[in-house]
């Protein structure tokens, strides 16, 4: 149900906010399918919470100091919720803050995240964190 | 206005921009919508936020004669009291350039009694800007 998925949801974020990342990782179905937008230092399609971890959230809590991602929104039905995020941090190698807004659609299958998209700005990101200097170059 | 009736709006701007029938789409919004497309605006002709009909009338003028679009797919509607969340595949061509760009899209409407009061897009700016540079 729509309510339920969004409470589970809103509990990953509580987790990935307290930096209990194994709980995170435990809200993803094994095969979860995690597409990052290409004009990322990350962007791709990762296939599993492993390759979640080491091509998106480790590299992206070394180059952002403080890197958070706040839930403003969310919106949800089906199995579908969509939620609208605040990214904020500060840049390491430029020094700069990072606020730009995304939006994360997320998919739930038996209670598991088994999909995630991503939508930004991603040249606003990379004011705060270039290609080029990010430890996922 | 249920999310249901929201969508049923959202799927008729769509539809409205399919035919290029602009004002069809701003007889969809409040006289003081805000509307927020993402990108640098000395790079990205139509980026910026834009207030009121006239100035999104605007918007949609300078996206026509700047793009070319081939495909413009709103695949999936998600909504919930007065959001909705709409993810569309696109490509379209850069008229400056001929360089043709695909892209993934996400457009946040927030609804009040029943119009669009504010529109918000988030995508891959950067693939944008390739296009236009």
């Amino acid at each position: 149900m729509g309510g339920e998925n969004i409470e589970f949801v809103k509990s990953l974020y509580a987790a990935f906010a307290r930096g209990d990342i194994p709980a995170v990782l435990d809200g993803f179905a094994e095969d979860i399918e995690w597409h990052e937008a290409e004009g990322m230092p990350y962007g791709g399609v990762y296939r599993g919470g492993d390759a979640v971890l080491q091509n998106v959230f480790g590299p992206i809590s070394t180059d952002v100091e403080g890197f958070a991602a706040a839930p403003e929104e969310f919106v949800g039905s089906g199995d579908t919720v969509a939620v609208v995020v605040r990214y904020t941090g500060v840049g390491k190698v430029s020094g700069k803050p990072l606020d730009v807004p995304a939006v994360h659609v997320w998919e739930i299958g038996d209670g598991k995240l088994t999909r995630f998209r991503q939508f930004i700005d991603t040249v606003k990101f990379a004011e705060v964190v270039p290609a080029d200097v990010s430890v996922a170059a | 206005m249920s999310a249901d009736e929201n969508v049923k709006t959202a799927q008729e701007g769509y539809a409205a921009f399919g035919r290029g029938d602009v004002p069809a789409i701003l007889e969809l919004l409040t006289d003081d919508v805000e509307w927020v497309e993402p990108g640098p605006p000395d790079v990205l002709p139509a980026a910026g936020t834009y207030r009121g009909k006239e100035e999104v009338g605007r918007f949609f003028a300078i996206t026509g004669e700047n793009l070319e679009i081939h495909k413009f797919e709103p695949h999936a509607f998600i909504a919930q009291d007065d959001h909705v969340v709409v993810l569309i595949s696109t490509e379209a061509t850069a008229k400056s350039t001929g360089r043709r760009v695909a892209n993934h899209i996400a457009h946040v409407w927030t609804f009040r009694d029943g119009k669009l009061a504010h529109f918000e897009a988030f995508s891959d700016t950067a693939a944008a800007v390739g296009a236009y540079s």
